[in-house]
């Protein structure tokens, strides 16, 4: 403990004056960038495509997400999010097609690169309405254009108010809303003359980038975290990387989240920066169970019923496969089996894990005999004595557990050997 | 034989100082051969070339005679003494200028005083000079030297043809008028030692005046001496040039243009321009390119409308043609000159054309024939025009279009009198194309003096271009545009409009060129096209691809003025072998004329497969007088290439039409034109082969042609069967890499498979190496003749040397035979005694192989004998390779049956430098010869790539997207470069390549290749699913989390 000296004491007014000059030239306090998508259903989009350089905030770094979109303003979206705006510098200096696109707009090189690549028309007279808020029927067409799609025509159009679509634009909606990039309104309805947000634009083309592949610089599967250096690792689909993080854009089943929250075996998606670090990670898990499925070992799917409907979902060639919790080979998989753990692979869709269990046996345990290793379970017909193979596997709760750890109470499901004997047990305890 | 190798020894010093000085000519005027020395002018032979390219409706709709245009033949000279060639249909003179940029007929002379008995003595002796006055009382005197003139010329150094080339002409400059100007010559050309009776020459361009050497022979029909004017005094007189057309093909070129002969003689396109006669070849056609220079600099400062270039260079596009091309494009601009430029009869392979061009301004022309004209010469019937044979293919080299349009190739036109006795003679190429379209540009030029259209350069070629007809069955890399019609294009001209100046530069990553492309080797994936638009006003391009492989990225393309634009081409091509020529045009409707055409060529070759043992069959049919070429990919190490042509016969045993082929290699040289095989010939033969011996790696090119004469056998078309082999022992993977990526591999082996395609021998695999990439192995074409031996220093060859090996081969002409001899120097002994030697009689194909050769100097020497005089060509191949433990292979000494395939494994332990290297598996048979050499590629310590493959979008059978993502692997930093995705080559930029696919199924295979230079091997394959339609992928559910426990134990133990 000693005074400050007065060189000390100097140099502390002189930050505090920093400090206050920094408060007084802004003259508000300094928000955390794009912090009014925070919460907002839109927040890992907006992030990631301003992690990838295509939208900015305003200059009060505010997204301002609920706002409208202009017909300019979406033109430039499409022309940064696909890389054209080099081709855009160059084209503000031409005059432009359209007649209310003056030389001085900013948007002109955009809007003149738009057209050139035809994705962009403009209305009748040489107009283009640049100022114009975009409609989410023009937005579809733009960005079917972009991603050079024929208009789907004579597709059903799976939104409720699909009459209310412009015919110029029936085509488009449909093809989008057939590959999953529109969806609608969660009442069933597309609105399309609807002014389309920010939030909304942001959306659309993360999806559009997620569909020609440009979304992400890495996506592989989490083999290892390390929140304290904030470092990772992946498993890509030929290669093993370690990466470190820079920055808070890390985001979990489409929330904001720390790095801790990852967890192995979630899928995830990197947008690299400078020196090759992550500075946008987007982490997914998708799983699912069913029971009484089917398995095709010819095909390679799985199938269960989901309401009236059967449902079939491929599995990856290269899928891990467990049958009571064992790693099997595809030819060990059998015909049927009472449950069925999926984990999805998030960009296809497809089974990447398959954890197939086949009970013989469920009940509440009501003895266990270590020393004959025997388990007394109680079933709808009365008690069943079960007794354990040496090889057994045993889950309590989820986790590993041994023949000893089981109690009377525990609800067992239990699979038998060809002898007969227990060689699987999944307990679950209430807590 | 110690005695003939010391000679030998002798004579290697003679060659290298002779070697040293023997510059070969740059420029050449076309190999025209002359067809036929005609009594007259074959005035319905040129109404057909007139009537068929549109020049006779041109003079009907307009009464142009090229009257007041001035045209440059930059040439061999012309004749000034052809009576066509006197005067225009106004008596006013043909010939305003002549002047030589050669030093053929240059003569220094000597100043002596006037003599005052009129015998003047000088060491070549007494000359009388009775009456001939000079104003200073000074004279200057030399002499013209047969010998001194080109020894290749077509006269024949023989001016005065007795027979003798070692005359001399005494030469007398005098200044009559004013003290010290010296502008009178005398030239004492019938060797009589008197000037009195020699007529007075001043400069040409003052007097106009021509005498003649040698006496002309009145027994015969031809005219016996060589015509000759002034073409420079030098002002003090110190020397003179005297000008002569010793070729003639100056004189056929000029009389195409513009020959006025009356009702008896020739009648030139444009018979009322006036000619500026520029020599800047000599009388074998060659020259150099200072003078090729220098001549187009002095028709541009001479004030000439329109420049007449038939030559081409045969050296390629290093110095002389591209900056020809430059200096084309400045002067016409500056002077609004045309430029009409000769394509060469460097055809038919593809991209055979050298000629300069300026793509803005010269009007490049090829040659082709029409139907009438074969049936007017021959009595042929073709069922349609064709392309002359010769006639040069573009693109050039470095990617700019030729031809522009063709001409007709084959033309009947002035010859000096020397040389045909009635003056006249049928030549055919592209000089005699080019010559009628430099007439029809003077017919415009006048046309349009006459109403005031403006025909300023750029126009002229937008206006040819635009309306030219385009012939039936070939590219526009063979033909350009089309035939010229001079009437629509006159038509055209007539219309308003301003025409852009754009200029396009093509990039695939492989290659960077201007204008067009050419991919030869590999197939393109993506090309970008930057455009400039040099215009002062925007333009906005509609861009169209003609071809369905095709597809631009962009339906417009806006650049300001002054700015670049860009767009980008995907191509997806048919998978089948073939040449894929594309065009792409842009047009801005504003503008007036083509605006842009882009041609974007693909050759995707034939490869030799083991599962069809290494084979290609084509069968095809070729019409009357075309030719259809093919391509064959070639891969490294293979030792025989072998095609054979044959014509299958119909039902009665006939064979079915005839049929040549020419062979060209990988970089577009004729290595090869066989005999016609098939109907009508002598020894029935109705197959042929060729065989190359050593072969460069690369895209070989086959052209089979149909003879015209089909129709004297009734047949319309021929059928032929050309079979591509290869021979000696053929190694698999073809284009293998070795690489080392993790330090801790020390040992990486590689299992291949070795195939016997030719007879059954004894031996095994050995390896070698290993060698630096590329340091191993070298590989060259050169000149030989029988006076002067070949000599290669291969200088050191170093201790440790596993291998030294030489070949030539390959010879032109086929009949030549080399022997090659291979020399070490003792220094020891202090002098060169021989290693080895390869000399079998009648043979040009020699190979010297050593194993663990001796260190030290060596030289190898090759003599060429059975060359009749003439130079002759061939192939000279070397490999020093050292020899080191690291690389091994696995392989017994063994029979091996013809076809017979065995598997050997190679086994290389990492060198300690990071780098390339090469392993070399030589196949060596029991006695020691060596049935092929195969480099296979060791890489150590490259950086390394990671590739990531995005493309959830996909559905089977709609167009998509999939994005590919490049990074060093140490850095994570993007990586740019050059990779292949299932054999299509991309540049990466920024490390993002999004490339359009179309797949069918549910599952894609994208095989990722790169060999980069900058970074290690790369052969990866992924495998794309196709997402499930709506899939589970909901959202988290508490319910499942000890199934996920679970799990995650199962999979990671935790």
């Amino acid at each position: 403990m000693h005074k400050p000296t007065a060189q000390g004491a100097h140099r502390f007014w002189l930050l505090v004056a920093v400090l206050v000059a920094l408060l007084v030239t802004t003259g508000r306090p300094v928000r955390a960038a794009l912090d009014d998508v925070t919460g907002h259903w839109a927040e890992e989009s907006v992030h990631w495509l301003v992690a990838k350089g295509v939208v900015v905030g305003f200059p009060d770094r505010l997204y301002r997400p609920d706002w409208s979109v202009t017909r300019a303003e979406f033109a430039k979206m499409l022309i940064c999010a696909l890389g054209y705006e080099e081709e855009a510098e160059v084209a503000r200096r031409a005059p432009s097609r359209f007649r209310d696109v003056p030389s001085d707009h900013w948007a002109r090189g955009y809007v003149e690169v738009a057209a050139d690549l035809g994705w962009v028309e403009g209305y009748g007279d040489d107009l283009f309405k640049p100022n114009g808020l975009i409609l989410r029927s023009e937005m579809a067409v733009m960005i079917g254009k972009a991603l050079g799609l024929q208009p789907a025509e004579g597709l059903p159009v799976p939104f409720a108010d699909s009459a209310a679509i412009p015919a110029w634009a029936t085509g488009y909606v449909a093809a989008l809303a057939q590959r999953g990039l529109l969806r609608g309104y969660e009442d069933g309805t597309f609105r399309p003359l609807r002014h389309t947000t920010r939030a909304e634009a942001a959306v659309l083309i993360l999806r559009l980038l997620r569909e020609v592949g440009r979304d992400a610089d890495l996506f592989g599967e989490l083999t290892w975290v390390d929140p304290d250096h904030s470092r990772i690792r992946l498993a890509l689909a030929t290669d093993q990387v370690e990466i470190a993080i820079a920055g808070r854009g890390i985001f979990r089943a489409g929330r904001r989240a720390d790095l801790s929250a990852l967890k192995v075996g979630d899928q995830v998606a990197v947008v690299l920066g400078p020196g090759g670090r992550a500075v946008f990670v987007s982490a997914s898990f998708a799983d699912a169970v069913a029971w009484d499925v089917t398995v095709d070992r010819l095909s390679q799917t799985i199938s269960f019923a989901e309401g009236a409907e059967t449902r079939q979902i491929p599995i990856l060639p290269d899928a891990d496969l467990y049958l009571n919790g064992r790693s099997v080979g595809w030819d060990a998989l059998p015909d049927a089996a009472g449950r069925a753990y999926m984990v999805f692979d998030v960009r296809t869709g497809w089974i990447r894990i398959l954890d197939l269990a086949v009970f013989d046996v469920v009940g509440v345990i009501r003895h266990v005999r270590l020393e004959e290793r025997h388990l007394v379970v109680e079933v709808a017909e009365g008690l069943e004595t079960i007794i354990a193979a040496p090889e057994v596997l045993v889950f309590l709760n989820g986790e590993p557990a041994e023949l000893d750890s089981l109690q009377a109470g525990d609800t067992a499901k239990v699979g038998l050997n060809e002898q007969g004997l227990a060689d699987y047990v999944e307990a679950e305890r209430k807590r | 034989m110690r005695r003939i190798a010391a000679t030998r020894q002798l004579s290697v010093v003679l060659v290298l100082v002779v070697a040293s000085v023997a510059l070969l000519p740059a420029w050449t005027v076309g190999a025209e051969e002359v067809l036929r020395r005609a009594q007259g002018p074959d005035t319905r032979g040129m109404l057909l070339n007139l009537q068929e390219t549109g020049i006779v409706a041109l003079r009907e709709a307009t009464a142009a005679t090229g009257r007041d245009v001035l045209v440059a033949v930059i040439d061999t000279g012309v004749d000034p003494t052809h009576p066509d060639l006197r005067t225009t249909t106004q008596g006013r003179p043909k010939i305003v200028d002549w002047v030589d940029f050669t030093d053929e007929g240059l003569v220094y002379t000597l100043e002596a005083p006037l003599p005052a008995d009129g015998r003047l003595q000088t060491p070549y002796g007494e000359y009388r000079m009775q009456g001939i006055a000079s104003a200073s009382g000074k004279v200057r005197y030399g002499v013209f030297w047969e010998q001194q003139m080109d020894s290749a010329g077509y006269v024949g150094q023989d001016v005065d043809f007795n027979g003798l080339k070692v005359d001399r002409f005494f030469v007398l400059v005098t200044d009559p008028q004013q003290p010290g100007v010296y502008e009178r010559v005398y030239v004492d050309t019938n060797g009589n030692h008197d000037l009195a009776d020699e007529t007075p020459l001043g400069p040409f361009r003052e007097s106009g005046g021509w005498a003649r050497f040698g006496r002309d022979d009145p027994r015969t029909p031809e005219v016996e001496g060589l015509p000759f004017v002034v073409a420079e005094v030098a002002p003090d007189g110190s020397f003179v040039r005297l000008g002569f057309d010793g070729n003639g093909h100056g004189t056929h070129v000029a009389g195409a243009i513009a020959a006025w002969g009356g009702s008896e003689g020739l009648v030139g396109v444009a018979p009322d321009a006036q000619l500026l006669v520029i020599k800047a070849l000599t009388s074998s056609g060659r020259g150099s390119w200072d003078d090729v220079a220098a001549a187009i600099r002095y028709a541009a400062q001479a004030g000439a409308d329109v420049v007449n270039i038939s030559i081409s260079s045969d050296e390629g596009l290093l110095g002389g043609a591209d900056a020809a091309s430059q200096l084309i494009g400045e002067l016409a601009a500056r002077h609004q000159i045309a430029f009409v430029v000769a394509a060469g009869n460097s055809g038919p392979g593809l991209g055979s054309a050298m000629a300069p061009v300026d793509p803005r301004y010269s009007i490049t022309v090829g040659a082709y024939i029409s139907r009438e004209r074969w049936a007017h010469d021959y009595g042929y019937l073709v069922p349609e025009d064709t392309l002359w044979y010769q006639s040069a293919v573009g693109p050039r080299p470095d990617g700019l279009q030729v031809p522009d349009l063709v001409a007709p190739g084959r033309v009947t036109s002035c010859v000096p009198r020397w040389d045909s006795a009635g003056g006249y003679a049928t030549l055919e190429g592209t000089s005699m194309a080019a010559s009628l379209v430099t007439g029809a540009v003077a017919l415009i030029l006048d046309a349009a003096e006459r109403v005031g259209v403006r025909a300023d350069p750029v126009r002229l070629k937008t206006a040819l271009v635009s309306t030219a007809r385009a012939l039936s069955g070939y590219s526009v890399l063979e033909q350009g545009h089309g035939v010229l019609d001079a009437a629509a294009a006159w038509r055209a001209l007539q219309e308003p409009g301003v025409v852009p100046d754009l200029r396009v530069v093509s990039l695939t990553g492989m290659s960077y060129t201007p204008g067009s492309l050419l991919t030869k080797g590999y197939l393109p994936g993506e090309s970008i096209h930057y455009v400039d638009n040099f215009s002062p006003f925007p333009l906005r391009l509609e861009l169209v691809a003609h071809q369905p492989w095709l597809r631009v990225d962009k339906s417009t393309l806006t650049i300001p003025p002054v700015q670049q634009g860009a767009f980008r081409v995907s191509y997806q091509l048919p998978d089948r072998p073939g040449v894929y020529v594309g065009t792409i045009s842009g047009e801005d409707p504003s503008t007036w004329g083509k605006d842009m055409e882009l041609v974007t060529a693909v050759i995707s070759p034939h490869v030799f497969q083991s599962a069809r043992k290494f084979a290609v069959d084509i069968h095809g049919e070729v019409a009357a007088a075309r030719y259809h070429r093919h391509f064959f990919h070639l891969p490294a190490g293979v030792t025989e290439l072998s095609f054979s042509l044959r014509v299958p016969e119909d039902g009665r045993g006939r064979p079915v039409g005839r049929v040549r082929m020419h062979l060209l290699d990988p970089s577009g040289s004729q290595v090869a034109l066989s005999d016609y095989v098939g109907e009508e010939r002598a020894d029935g033969t109705f197959r042929l082969s060729h065989t190359v011996r050593y072969p460069v790696p690369g895209v070989w090119e086959v052209v089979v042609s149909s003879h015209p004469d089909l129709s004297d056998l009734d047949r319309m078309a021929s059928l032929y069967h050309l079979r591509a082999t290869l021979g000696g022992v053929v190694m698999e993977p073809a284009d293998a890499c070795l690489a080392f990526t993790e330090p801790d591999a020390a040992v990486l082996s590689l299992d291949m498979t070795a195939t016997n395609l030719g007879a059954p021998f004894t031996g095994r695999v050995r390896a070698v190496g290993l060698s630096r990439e590329g340091a191993a192995e070298r590989r060259a074409r050169y000149r030989i003749d029988e006076r002067q031996a070949f000599m290669q220093n291969i200088r050191e060859v170093p201790e440790g040397t596993a291998l030294l090996r030489i070949s030539v081969g390959n010879p032109d002409p086929p009949e030549m035979d080399l022997d090659l001899y291979l020399y070490r120097y003792d220094p020891d002994l202090g002098r060169w005694e021989e290693a080895a030697s390869s000399a079998v009689a009648g043979s040009s194909t020699e190979t010297i192989t050593l194993w663990n050769p001796p260190a030290g100097q060596y030289i190898a020497y090759v003599e060429a004998y059975r060359l009749e005089g003439a130079v002759g060509t061939f192939d000279y191949c070397q490999w020093i390779i050292p020899s080191s433990p690291l690389v091994t292979v696995s392989d017994t000494m063994e029979q091996r049956e013809q076809g017979e395939a065995w598997p050997v494994t190679l086994t290389v332990t990492a060198p300690d430098a990071a780098g390339r290297y090469e392993a070399w598996l030589a196949v060596e048979r029991v006695d020691g010869l060596l049935l092929g050499l195969v480099p296979v590629e060791v890489q150590v310590g490259l950086p390394q790539l990671l590739v990531q493959l995005h493309g959830p979008g996909l559905m089977p059978g709609v167009p998509g997207h999939v994005t590919f993502r490049f990074f060093r692997r140490d850095t994570l930093e993007p990586a740019d470069l050059l990779v292949e995705i299932n054999g299509q080559v991309y540049q990466v930029r920024d490390g993002i390549l999004t490339v359009p696919v179309t797949i069918q199924g549910e599952s894609a295979e994208f095989r990722v290749r790169a060999r980069d230079e900058a970074f290690g091997f790369l052969d990866q394959t992924f495998h794309l699913l196709v997402p499930v339609r709506d899939p589970v992928l909901g959202e988290p559910d508490p319910e499942l989390d000890d199934l996920r426990r679970k799990v995650r134990w199962q999979r990671w133990g935790r």
